[in-house]
């Protein structure tokens, strides 16, 4: 299962944001978007999980436009866990965890025993394995994040968009869910504000600025100083720690 | 926490409403303006009964005509059946508007979209607008003012960026002003008595005017209303999660979302035809069950259904004792109740139904 743009271009509330993207992802890779504030991750992970309408280019999934699936079509082959989750209304967390088997189901169709134990594997799978019948409002920010998470892997899709999944965890989760993702073996699109989760996890990385593709490569040969002043404006060193590539900043590095 | 999750508890509560609601017909058939021999009002069922079902004559005295018989059987039981059903189309087109716009507030009554049936009625009674409708042109009339207002409503609170809770408020507050504005106008300007009277009931609401082929109508469109929503459970469920989450499951909501606007709107119009504005049903029944049994449609459809006939009921009931020798208006009782019940939803910095947090 593979993910492609062919020069994308978006124009939420009418003004241009994106301005034409290409990108691959193939199969089995876990691809980092990076960038930041405002340089279009979010705008471009939207126009793939179809909540905004891109305004030019194509949008390849398994290599077929994407306009040509239906709406539940598209969600059996690519899950999201984006950032906003706050609900007004409560439900409990297997309620909201179910949901993600909405797309393998008919109109009329109950869930099924298959469907809460999916339910269950992909709580298990997040640590939350006691936690089916809690209710979704009690829960901490990263104990939600972690339910979306679960909703994703009951879904069952050979595909992942991750729009800054790591946001509202501490370190261990943070690392917990980049594992858990990791090991799926999904096809993963993520959009992530940590350089060093980024390079510790992803395959390949995507780097945007102002909603224009500035570089791609793999992490140790795209995050280079230079490369760090130029897209975020702040001074740092790329080091190597056990053989693991770490990006150090330096205090008041800001580069105007 | 103290929520009946348990599949086991949804059918038991199911069960236990059905029973109570049959058994609340019978017993609250006792009450009355006029005080009746216990033994007579059963009688008067049974005979009914067994002629409906076997085609038994009446007895002797027993028949229509009947002084004791009419009352019963013409008056009260077809009042509290309204009751019933017009309970459970408000309740469940709450439920409806909850999700429609993802607000716990939401309310026929509170949307304004009351108000427009009224206004529509008031047109049709004073002015014979859609007069060429046929005999049930004030009920088709009710229906348009509720779609009409429901669709502005949804339209205002969307203009300049996405409704939220306070733009619908607003836009419902507003409309609710306006066809009341309205509607006072024509009654002001309308010099036949009887035709005020018929508007005043619109405005306050009144089960009194209940007669078997009204309430044949209303639990048509209850039970047609009741079984649409539960086949679009999923869909209700997905919707509280918002447009965007739906769509990466796989449900495009666009569409639904006006599909059960005039299916919500279409039970509240009806509702207002047999009986006026009943303001709040749709905010307390539905909130009552969310807060015991949850928030999944599957099973608060169903129950707040059955609850909000109970509820109904019962309330009518309460407003025949309350002044002795007169009733209070039903719309007025309800409006009593319910409205403290929005100010407290209201007033909660968060709205997290269903127990636990709160």
């Amino acid at each position: 299962m593979t993910i492609e743009t062919r020069g994308l271009t978006a124009a939420p509330g009418g003004k241009e944001i994106l301005h034409g993207i290409d990108l691959a992802v193939h199969d089995g890779q876990l691809v980092g978007i990076i960038g930041p504030n405002g340089s279009g991750k979010s705008t471009l992970l939207k126009c793939i999980y179809r909540t905004l309408r891109p305004t030019g280019g194509a949008i390849m999934l398994d290599g077929q436009e994407l306009e040509r699936y239906s709406v539940r079509q598209s969600a059996q082959y690519l899950a999201v866990v984006a950032q906003h989750n706050a609900y007004a209304f409560d439900f409990t967390v297997e309620e909201i965890v179910l949901m993600g088997r909405a797309p393998h189901k008919r109109a009329l169709e109950r869930d099924s025993t298959r469907d809460r134990q999916n339910a269950a594997e992909a709580l298990a799978a997040v640590g939350l394995a006691g936690f089916a019948l809690r209710s979704f409002s009690t829960l901490s920010g990263g104990e939600r994040q972690r339910v979306i998470l679960a909703r994703a892997l009951a879904q069952q899709t050979p595909c992942l968009i991750l729009d800054e999944p790591t946001n509202h965890l501490d370190i261990q989760h943070q690392l917990g869910m980049m594992d858990l993702v990791r090991a799926s073996g999904k096809t993963v699109l993520a959009a992530l504000h940590d350089l060093n989760i980024a390079t510790t996890y992803c395959d390949w990385l995507y780097a945007l600025q102002d909603g224009r593709l500035v570089g791609s490569g793999r992490p140790h040969d795209l995050l280079t100083p230079d490369f760090i002043r130029q897209v975020y404006h702040v001074e740092a060193r790329v080091a190597e720690v056990d053989g693991q590539m770490v990006v150090v900043y330096r205090k008041g590095g800001t580069a105007g | 926490m103290g929520r009946l999750k348990s599949r086991a508890a949804f059918l038991a509560a199911l069960a236990f409403l059905l029973i109570i609601l049959l058994l609340s017909l019978v017993a609250a058939v006792m009450f009355g303006t006029t005080p009746l021999p216990v033994g007579q009002v059963y009688a008067v069922l049974y005979h009914e009964l067994a002629h409906l079902l076997t085609g038994v004559p009446f007895p002797e005295g027993w028949g229509p005509g009947n002084a004791v018989h009419d009352v019963v059987w013409l008056i009260r039981l077809p009042r509290l059946v309204l009751a019933v059903t017009v309970g459970a189309c408000l309740s469940l087109s709450g439920v409806a508007m909850q999700a429609i716009v993802q607000n716990p507030l939401a309310d026929p009554y509170v949307l304004g979209i009351s108000s427009g049936a009224s206004f529509g009625a008031t047109l049709a009674v004073l002015l014979g607008v859609g007069a060429a409708w046929g005999g049930n042109f004030v009920g088709v009339m009710a229906f348009l003012g509720a779609l009409g207002t429901s669709f502005a409503v949804v339209f205002l609170a969307n203009l300049g960026g996405r409704a939220n809770a306070v733009k619908l408020l607003l836009a419902g507050s507003a409309l609710s002003a306006v066809c009341g504005a309205f509607s006072n106008f024509l009654i002001y300007r309308a010099d036949a008595d009887r035709a005020v009277s018929q508007v005043a009931r619109w405005t306050m609401g009144s089960l009194a005017a209940a007669s078997w082929p009204v309430n044949a109508v209303l639990a048509l469109v209850a039970l047609a209303g009741t079984a649409f929503f539960l086949t679009q459970c999923r869909a209700l469920d997905l919707m509280l999660l918002g447009n965007d989450t739906a769509l990466t499951l796989g449900v495009d909501l666009h569409r639904r979302r006006t599909a059960y606007l005039a299916v919500a709107a279409l039970m509240t119009g009806f509702a207002v035809w047999a009986a006026g504005i009943i303001g709040f049903v749709g905010l307390v029944v539905p909130h009552a069950v969310r807060m015991l049994f949850g928030t999944n449609h599957r099973r608060l459809v169903p129950l707040a259904v059955l609850t909000g006939g109970l509820f109904l009921l019962w309330a009518d009931v309460l407003c025949r004792m309350v002044l002795p020798g007169n009733e209070l208006p039903i719309g007025v009782l309800t409006s009593m109740l319910g409205a403290p019940v929005f100010l407290y939803l209201m007033a909660r910095s968060k709205y997290g139904f269903g127990g636990g947090a709160s």
